[in-house]
């Protein structure tokens, strides 16, 4: 087949992905922390009260309005405390603090081991009765496991998946490019459980009407490219297109553009060419709460990076709330942690921060600084790189003299922030970071 | 000979028109100014800082004459002096109005409120604000990248190394408010000078809990109210673990300089109390 991709920019930076795709389930942590506030959106409200008893998978955190996420517990205990605890960026944050006795631990460690080898053995409940569930149904079920989306940007999935009236989606877009170096997470969970990840897409084109799918992935995941090949049953409206490895092909624009060909206005949503996105780890998660009724709870984390041993950089299962330092393999100190890809991901300043929805992975590289950046030499390689067809060192500019009208005047509201300016800058000039605080001061 | 002549007469002519053209279209085109304008352009600082609510100071010079007397405007940047300079200018009596002057509401110094965090990202308050980062793990205080002293236009503010913090210098001030609107955390405040400069306010805007507050920066505001009790005029409300002084109210007696246990409270002058301000 054909490879597809996007037209303008892009890069290619070192893959790196040389973990291990196989998953490993990590033992319930002790401890949870929960932000309140692991999405786009207003924060969830606590709907527990400090000393209180939660059972496992019970929801701790309600949607104060429509554009929000609830969170759930992935362990039984005690509410320890709900107050501002630091995440891994530094900032403090409202959690919710569980901690489970011994008991509650041994009860959920044995149903979670059930829980696991259901999945793996592919014994658990059938599909056949979730899919006979109505589109609003499977919506109701996406918001009340707390789902959002798990490429990265935490949009809660029940918003972007009820359309209009007016609104017909002709093809849902499957993002499986894990385009970021190093990370593996959606390589792991694609070849470990495809054919939850095809039952996940038919719940999601039922929840949104689309008459196909297209499964958009990169080249450099033959692995996956067969499993999920095997999976799709015969006449099915699932396809896979096979797409260049190229950075940031999993942007939601560019994956739009290589998949249909159309291009998304500035300031519109894909929708408006007929296309719905979803990340293929957040098709998994819609499958899990719909079929098994099992919340958004876990996901899996890729620890990697040339900070430490190549044995050690593997894909884990891992409980959402279980603090960063406590995932095998995260030095305590002397090793640069980012949450994330190293292209989008930010740097962990405190290892007491949790795994959060949105967390794909943690990318350990060797202790460094950035470089004092140089003059920008007007070489226009970040233009040439801008996925977007931007100016990124003028945007950059205007973000460093606060000139926030010229800014928008040059769309800087279009930048998806995915850094190829910053990569590809041969004086190492922070040019994201002022594009992005020129893109927050210009939104009107 | 002769060429030599009549190149110049040529050249002299055509210099003659076209004064005459540009002379006769200056005349017929002229824009009325007025004089009084351009006096007051000149008697205003020059900083286009905008504190007077206008587009710049042509445009606040242009309002004043339009207008010919000053109710409500005032150019913060030319004070009292300027402002009285503008008056006579305009042959209207001077307002007297007290120019309040910024105070930063951190206290945060190096030593109170260790850092912890490494940051090597852009050096701007504001992009370390919205990737939310911060050095140390107050969500409320300053983040020390100096973007306050970045838009000063008199040159009012000055980072200072051993503390991390900027200083307002209150004789450069001219409360221009480009500060306030500029900290991504909102830290300066305008207040009034106080009698004989004397003027007290909490310098910390933590909203954290006492515990929280406390456990990462020694100098934070705990909200535990000893200052409440201790103000004889009623000018101190807490809310969000926070304390406030009414400048209104406050009389700057110190009072509550001196029970304040964090010695997040800051006064300009020496309060008459056991306990001292460290600065």
């Amino acid at each position: 087949m054909r490879t597809k991709t996007f037209r303008i920019g892009g890069i290619h930076p070192p893959e790196h992905k040389d973990a291990s795709t196989a998953i490993e389930w990590l033992e319930l942590p002790r401890q949870v922390i929960l932000p309140l506030s692991q999405h786009i959106g207003a924060p969830a409200r606590a709907s527990v009260e400090k000393g209180q008893h939660v059972e496992r998978l019970q929801q701790v955190g309600e949607c104060p309005s429509f554009v929000s996420a609830g969170i759930h517990t992935p362990i039984s205990g005690t509410v320890k405390a709900i107050e501002n605890l630091p995440m891994a960026g530094g900032m403090p944050q409202q959690c919710i603090v569980i901690v489970a006795s011994e008991e509650d631990h041994a009860a959920d460690t044995a149903a979670y081991e059930n829980y696991r080898r259901q999945l793996e053995e592919g014994t658990g409940p059938d599909i056949a009765t979730a899919m006979a569930e109505s589109a609003e149904n499977i919506r109701a079920a996406i918001r009340d496991a707390g789902i959002v989306g798990l490429g990265g940007a935490a949009f809660p999935s029940h918003v972007k998946y009820t359309l209009k009236a007016d609104q017909r989606p002709e093809v849902l877009i499957i993002n499986a490019c894990e385009c970021e170096p190093y990370l593996r997470c959606d390589d792991a969970l694609m070849q470990a459980f495809a054919s939850h990840i095809i039952g996940g897409i038919e719940l999601l084109m039922k929840a949104i009407g689309a008459p196909r799918a297209v499964i958009g992935i990169e080249e450099n995941k033959p692995e996956s490219i067969a499993a999920l090949a095997a999976r799709i049953p015969a006449g099915s409206r699932i396809e896979i297109q096979v797409l260049k490895t190229k950075y940031p092909q999993g942007g939601e624009k560019q994956l739009i553009e290589a998949i249909t060909g159309r291009r998304v206005a500035s300031g519109a949503l894909p929708i408006s060419v007929g296309a719905v996105v979803a990340n293929v780890a957040t098709a998994f998660a819609v499958r899990e709460a719909c079929v098994d009724g099992t919340p958004l709870t876990h996901r899996v984390v890729s620890v990697t990076g040339e900070g430490i041993p190549a044995e050690m950089r593997r894909n884990y299962m891992v409980a959402i709330g279980t603090p960063l330092g406590e995932l095998p393999g995260v030095p305590a100190d002397g090793a640069k942690v980012i949450v994330g890809g190293p292209m989008m991901g930010r740097t962990a300043v405190d290892l007491r921060g949790p795994v959060t929805k949105g967390c794909s992975g943690l990318t350990i590289l060797p202790p460094q600084t950035r470089p004092a950046p140089g003059p920008c030499i007007r070489c226009a390689a970040c233009v040439s790189a801008c996925p977007m067809g931007l100016e990124p060192y003028l945007l950059s500019r205007y973000g460093m003299l606060r000139m926030w009208d010229e800014a928008r005047a040059l769309d800087v509201a279009d930048c998806l922030e995915c850094g190829a300016c910053s990569y590809s800058c041969p004086s190492g000039r922070p040019l994201l970071d002022y594009i992005r605080l020129a893109k927050q001061r210009s939104r009107k | 000979m002769t060429i030599f002549l009549a190149s110049i007469a040529i050249l002299g002519l055509t210099g003659l028109a076209g004064a005459l053209l540009l002379y006769a279209t200056s005349k017929r085109f002229a824009v009325e100014t007025d004089p009084r304008e351009e006096a007051v352009r000149d008697a205003l600082p020059g900083a286009n800082c905008g504190a007077c609510g206008l587009k710049g100071c042509a445009d606040f010079a242009r309002e004043c004459v339009v207008r010919g007397r000053l109710d409500g405007l005032t150019c913060p940047g030319a004070g009292a002096e300027g402002m009285a300079r503008i008056a006579s200018i305009l042959g209207v009596k001077a307002e007297s109005r007290e120019r309040p002057v910024a105070v930063l509401r951190c206290n945060g110094s190096c030593e109170a409120r260790p850092r912890p965090y490494a940051y090597d990202g852009a050096r701007s308050c504001s992009i370390m604000n919205a990737v939310g980062v911060g050095t140390s793990g107050c969500a409320f205080g300053c983040l020390g990248c100096g973007d306050c002293v970045e838009v000063c236009r008199f040159d009012a503010l000055k980072m200072n190394p051993e503390t991390g913090l900027p200083e307002v210098d209150e004789t450069k001030c001219t409360a221009c408010g480009m500060c306030v609107a500029e900290c991504p955390r909102r830290l300066f405040e305008l207040r009034p000078r106080g009698r004989r400069d004397r003027r007290v306010w909490v310098a910390c805007s933590s909203r954290d809990k006492g515990a929280v507050a406390r456990k990462v920066c020694a100098a934070a505001c705990i909200g535990c109210g000893k200052c409440f009790k201790a103000c004889p005029f009623e000018a101190i409300t807490i809310s969000d673990n926070l304390a406030y002084i009414n400048p209104d109210a406050c009389r700057a007696c110190g009072k509550c300089v001196g029970v304040c246990p964090t010695g997040a409270i800051h006064a300009t002058f020496t309060p008459v109390a056991p306990k001292q301000d460290e600065n």
